[in-house]
């Protein structure tokens, strides 16, 4: 069931009826643990006996964490988890992976590895994050553990940012479960105008490009080197108004239902640098590496050499996290060699030095940025190295020739992506609000509705971030 | 100023608001029925199916973008020449029809201007399939006076039969909307709305999404395959096709006139080489044509020719999929110079 679906609407309708109606605070907490069961089970019901593992574990490893005080049981307990969250993490998302990487060895050894046909759940990647981190904070004792089953399995499986985040620490959603109300007005509305926000992001934004860039990352030998430029910009501001979209729809159905829900992105295309990028995209992700992976790696803490392999391992696992190929982790490798490279730069740096190019400085900052974000997200979306490779040689104009495809809508949309970029920019970075209590946001919304329904293109595509 | 009370604050708002939302849809409106999609003017024909009314103004802009009239005849051409030298009828769907390009650019135009002396009459009209093209002529023919008869076939007419073939009397025709059954609001209601453009737009669009809906959750609770699943497998073709198809050509024949077929191929750019799409649905047409003893123009060739020397596919807009959906300038120029070599053949 994905936000832009017509069931979804049913279920939260239904969900939002039954939390006004229902009388008291543990009926209420019964219906959300439901509701995100039957919203999670909706792709295929087995994969709630996965999601119902991941909770009885790390439930259970929280209480001991809490309990025990001898440390090397404390840290078995830890690595309990860790092996149970990355063990099933792995067998679910990488054994083919791993087996087809080892297949050529395996072969000359006279052993044939059959590819196995495992199902992906969707969104493994982000419960297995979530929860983990929770064992983690609670080891660390950054966090007191639950002693209630219920308000963790919710934790957990809390419809809204399951599949595809933001990534919920369990400092930030364990306190906001003290009080579960019914609806309230404020929140509804609120909720309901970040949710329309994102919605307009996916179907409008995001679906449109990607009828431009399907076809061209299908077969990028066959269109002309504009037309392949084109398409990766098409493709960035697909990648960007899908997941962001998502994320605020994700945060208005949980402002709708009164929990708030951390925000995932911050303009990213708007970053001078790579590192300023990395703060700006998919926060809840870069944060939690952040946290749980390089400052446990060491961080910093260990020397300069010992910090650039930090961020190297941090980010091409970063890499392999969104996907099971090796496009993601050359595209995790060469992010974290920019920021390698950007921070030995402004180590070395004079102080006070930052701004002395001055506003073209900054352009140039920007186009640089821009320019290598644009170029990694063709690993990032090929289908294969071989068409990433292919895709790189048309961006250089290799081979120029081909298809002249100047999608109309595209070249609108991005247009559009563009405007609203400068004109947030010169708003102090401060978003575009769909305010209901005021008269001219209903004439906005009669415009965005139409557009919508003249220009949205057909069929519930699913999320981007859905298959990671 | 003092505010006034919540009471009013709240009525201006909310009429500051309704002002607003009207505004928007009177924009709308305009700007939809000038460069979007016209008000819906077809009018329901017990015989044919949905036919435009003479002298009404349509604009195309799905796929490409056009803005024409119909004819007094209700067709998408000019009017007729009151003394032509030689006639040629064309009989066909969207391919023929040509909303995509400027009319001037239409394969129709391009036969017109490169076989001299030649008047060819666009009977096309999109949804239609040659169930449709027989009971035509039987019209035209009495009313035009042909010497020549182009029927233009595709690959999805061959979907088209088969519809009709499982389901006889529906013969393929999209019903007629405003039946006669309509009394009072609804039939004022309904009359209203076909008047709007913006109002047949999202009826339009909405229609299509319900249809895809329905289909979609029709699929997710039984699992059946969808309709549009089904035919992208490219099913075999029913045996009891050709003996209709023959039937068909038969009944055309009977009026006397040379009966030129227009294959207008779908083509896989991407396929090294360049290859028609169907390649069992092209055999089913030369082999209905070397049956019959029927001329069959099939630019299969000259597609692929062209899209080798300019990188170029003929089918496909900017403003739509390129190299998929209905044939460009490039294809219509291409069909147009087929055509106009068939026609100077029969020049007398």
């Amino acid at each position: 069931m994905i936000f832009s679906s017509i069931e979804f609407f049913v279920f939260l309708a239904v969900v939002l009826g039954l939390l006004a109606a229902l009388p008291g605070e543990n009926a209420r907490r019964n219906l959300l643990v439901g509701a995100s069961y039957v919203f999670y089970g909706w792709w295929d019901w087995r994969f709630c006996l996965l999601l119902l593992g991941y909770t009885v574990l790390d439930y259970n490893v929280g209480v001991h964490l809490e309990d025990e005080t001898r440390p090397g049981r404390r840290r078995a307990w830890l690595i309990a988890s860790l092996v149970g969250n990355l063990g099933t993490l792995a067998v679910f998302k990488y054994t083919n992976f791993f087996l087809s990487t080892l297949a050529p060895l395996l072969d000359t050894l006279g052993v044939h590895v059959p590819k196995l046909h495992i199902v992906l759940p969707v969104g493994i990647s982000f419960m297995t994050f979530q929860t983990m981190s929770y064992s983690i904070d609670v080891y660390q004792r950054r966090l007191r553990a639950t002693r209630n089953f219920r308000d963790f399995a919710m934790f957990a499986a809390f419809f809204p940012q399951l599949v595809a985040g933001p990534i919920v620490r369990g400092s930030v959603f364990l306190p906001q479960l003290e009080r579960v109300h019914p609806p309230r007005l404020e929140n509804l509305r609120l909720g309901l105008e970040q949710f329309v926000r994102g919605f307009a992001k996916k179907v409008l934004f995001a679906d449109t490009l990607a009828v431009y860039v399907d076809p061209v990352f299908a077969h990028p030998g066959a269109y002309a080197s504009p037309v392949c430029w084109f398409a990766v910009i098409a493709y960035a501001g697909q990648i960007y108004y899908d997941f962001s979209g998502y994320s605020e729809m994700a945060i208005g159905v949980g402002r709708m239902l009164g929990f708030q829900l951390p925000e995932n992105f911050r303009h990213p295309y708007l970053s001078l640098n790579v590192t300023e990028f990395w703060r700006r995209w998919h926060i809840t992700l870069s944060t939690w590496l952040r946290d749980y992976l390089y400052i446990s790696l060491g961080g910093n803490r260990r020397g300069r050499g010992r910090t650039y392999v930090n961020l190297m391992i941090t980010m091409l696992l970063g890499g392999l996290w969104h996907g099971a190929s090796w496009n993601f982790v050359v595209w995790g490798g060469l992010h974290g060699v920019a920021l390698a490279g950007h921070k030995w730069v402004a180590e070395r740096r004079r102080p006070g030095s930052e701004g002395r190019f001055g506003a073209w400085g900054k352009l140039a900052s920007w186009v640089t940025t821009f320019t290598f974000v644009l170029v990694t997200w063709v690993f990032f979306r090929a289908p294969s190295f071989a068409t990433a490779w292919a895709y790189l040689g048309k961006l250089a104009f290799l081979d120029a020739g081909g298809m002249d495809w100047y999608y109309v809508q595209g070249l609108v949309v991005i247009g559009l992506g563009a405007a609203l970029h400068v004109w947030v920019k010169a708003r102090g970075e401060r978003d575009l609000r769909l305010d209901l209590t005021r008269a001219a946001a209903w004439p906005a919304l009669a415009v965005l509705l139409l557009l919508v329904l003249l220009y949205a293109p057909f069929g519930t595509n699913p999320f981007i971030y859905f298959q990671f | 100023m003092a505010p006034g009370p919540p009471g009013r604050r709240a009525a201006g708002t909310a009429l500051r608001a309704l002002i607003g939302v009207v505004v928007v849809l009177a924009l709308g409106e305009a700007v939809v029925r000038r460069w979007i999609e016209s008000p819906s003017t077809a009018l329901g024909d017990p015989r044919y199916g949905f036919v435009q009314p003479p002298h009404t103004r349509i604009v195309h802009s799905s796929e490409g973008w056009s803005e024409t009239r119909t004819n007094a005849l209700g067709l998408f051409d000019d009017e007729l020449q009151s003394h032509p030298g030689h006639r040629a009828l064309l009989l066909g769907d969207s391919y023929a029809e040509a909303l995509q390009v400027p009319r001037a650019a239409s394969f129709q135009r391009v036969a017109e201007r490169d076989a001299p002396g030649w008047e060819v009459v666009n009977a096309g009209m999109s949804g239609r399939s040659p169930v449709q093209y027989a009971d035509w002529l039987d019209e035209w023919d009495k009313r035009l006076h042909p010497e020549i008869v182009l029927v233009q076939i595709n690959d999805g007419d061959l979907d088209d039969l088969t519809l009709a073939l499982r389901h006889p009397g529906a013969s393929g025709m999209i019903e007629a909307l405003g039946s006669g059954d309509e009394h009072g609001v609804r039939r004022l209601a309904h009359d209203v709305l076909r008047g709007s453009a913006l109002a047949t737009l999202v009826w339009r669009r909405v229609s299509l999404l319900s249809g895809y809906e329905r289909e979609r959750l029709a699929q997710r609770f039984t699992h059946v395959a969808a309709t549009s699943a089904a035919i992208e497998r490219h099913p075999p073709l029913d045996p009891r096709l050709a003996p209709m198809l023959d039937a068909l050509y038969r009944r055309m024949a009977a009026h006397g006139h040379r009966v030129v077929f227009v294959y207008v191929p779908r083509i896989d750019y991407f396929a090294e080489p360049c290859a028609p799409v169907y390649a069992e649905r092209r055999a089913f047409y030369h082999a209905f044509a070397e049956r019959n003893h029927v001329e069959l123009i099939d630019p299969t060739e000259a597609f692929c020719a062209e899209f080798r020397r300019t990188g170029q596919p003929v089918h496909g807009f900017a403003n739509s999929v390129m190299g998929s959906g209905h044939i460009n300038r490039r294809g219509h120029r291409l069909v147009g110079e087929a055509i106009a070599a068939a026609l100077r053949e029969s020049a007398p």
